[in-house]
């Protein structure tokens, strides 16, 4: 029997190095939606999605909560640029990448699938496979299908598993 | 989610056809604030401690994943944890002084968890 591994898209090759196996088309496709990501968090604080990106620090406290926000929020903006730059910098080429740039991609991955979430207002029994063709957001709905299939491959080879 | 290969054809037709897919406005539903139990007298020494709550969208390996990345926990323990916020809505992942504990919640938010922190009562 094959390990499953070895037929999915994010592949261990040793030395802690990883292949992304993705075709020279959804490389392109993927990196056009990583654009799309990093022009949205441009955007304002308030805008709605952006609210799993920069989520509240102190539930209960809104003052001290705008202090954290005032000081940690160009930083996080500032992350999630990072690990943009690293995703676009990946899906360029087909060489082995390292852990961190992998994980940099899982951190990718996920943001893009937490602002499709709000958008499609997913909940724990959204299943994108429901959502026709006719529907305005079916194209948002198979990518957030689809990156959650490619996180999970991408969590799985970082854990070793 | 299943190990099958998905396509990317229809978010990208989606995408050719001139739809920018992030440029939908999200829905007005304004996030559900957690409903906590606040102490009305906190002490001061008291220690801070960390909560990831339940949400929709994250994925469950990749909730105990990141539990395990960040604060070097057993898979065993960072599963218990997951399973913990999945079910009864939401852990304690981590404690300690203010400053420790901001990054903590800095870090989760970095991994696109919804952490929050709060003194212990």
């Amino acid at each position: 029997m094959r390990r499953r591994r070895q037929q999915g898209p994010v592949e261990p090759v040793g030395n802690g190095m990883f292949l992304i196996n993705l075709s020279e088309q959804d490389r392109a496709t993927m990196a056009g939606f990583v654009e799309q990501l990093e022009e949205l968090l441009l955007s304002d604080i308030s805008d709605p999605r952006l609210r799993r990106l920069f989520p509240v620090a102190y539930h209960d406290d809104p003052e001290r909560d705008a202090e954290y926000q005032n000081y940690m929020h160009d930083e996080l903006r500032q992350s999630r640029a990072g690990s943009i730059a690293i995703v676009k910098e990946v899906l360029g080429h087909t060489e082995p990448i390292t852990e961190s740039q992998l994980h940099g991609f899982m951190i990718v991955l996920n943001s893009l699938r937490l602002v499709l979430g709000t958008l499609l207002d997913a909940d724990e029994s959204t299943d994108t496979d429901d959502i026709e063709e006719s529907d305005p957001l079916f194209g948002q709905a198979q990518l957030y299908g689809y990156l959650g299939w490619l996180l999970e491959w991408t969590v799985s080879a970082l854990a070793g598993e | 989610v299943s190990f099958t290969t998905p396509s990317l054809a229809a978010s990208a037709q989606a995408s050719a056809a001139g739809t920018q897919i992030l440029m939908v406005r999200a829905q007005d539903t304004q996030t559900v604030e957690p409903d906590v139990d606040i102490s009305e007298s906190t002490d001061l020494d008291a220690p801070w401690i960390v909560l990831v709550w339940n949400d929709p969208i994250n994925l469950m390996s990749y909730v105990s994943f990141v539990f395990q990345k960040l604060f070097g926990y057993t898979k065993e323990k960072a599963d218990l944890l997951m399973l913990d916020v999945h079910e009864k809505g939401r852990a304690v992942v981590s404690s300690g002084p203010r400053e420790k504990v901001e990054l903590d919640v800095f870090r989760l938010h970095e991994h696109g968890l919804w952490a929050t922190m709060q003194q212990d009562s």
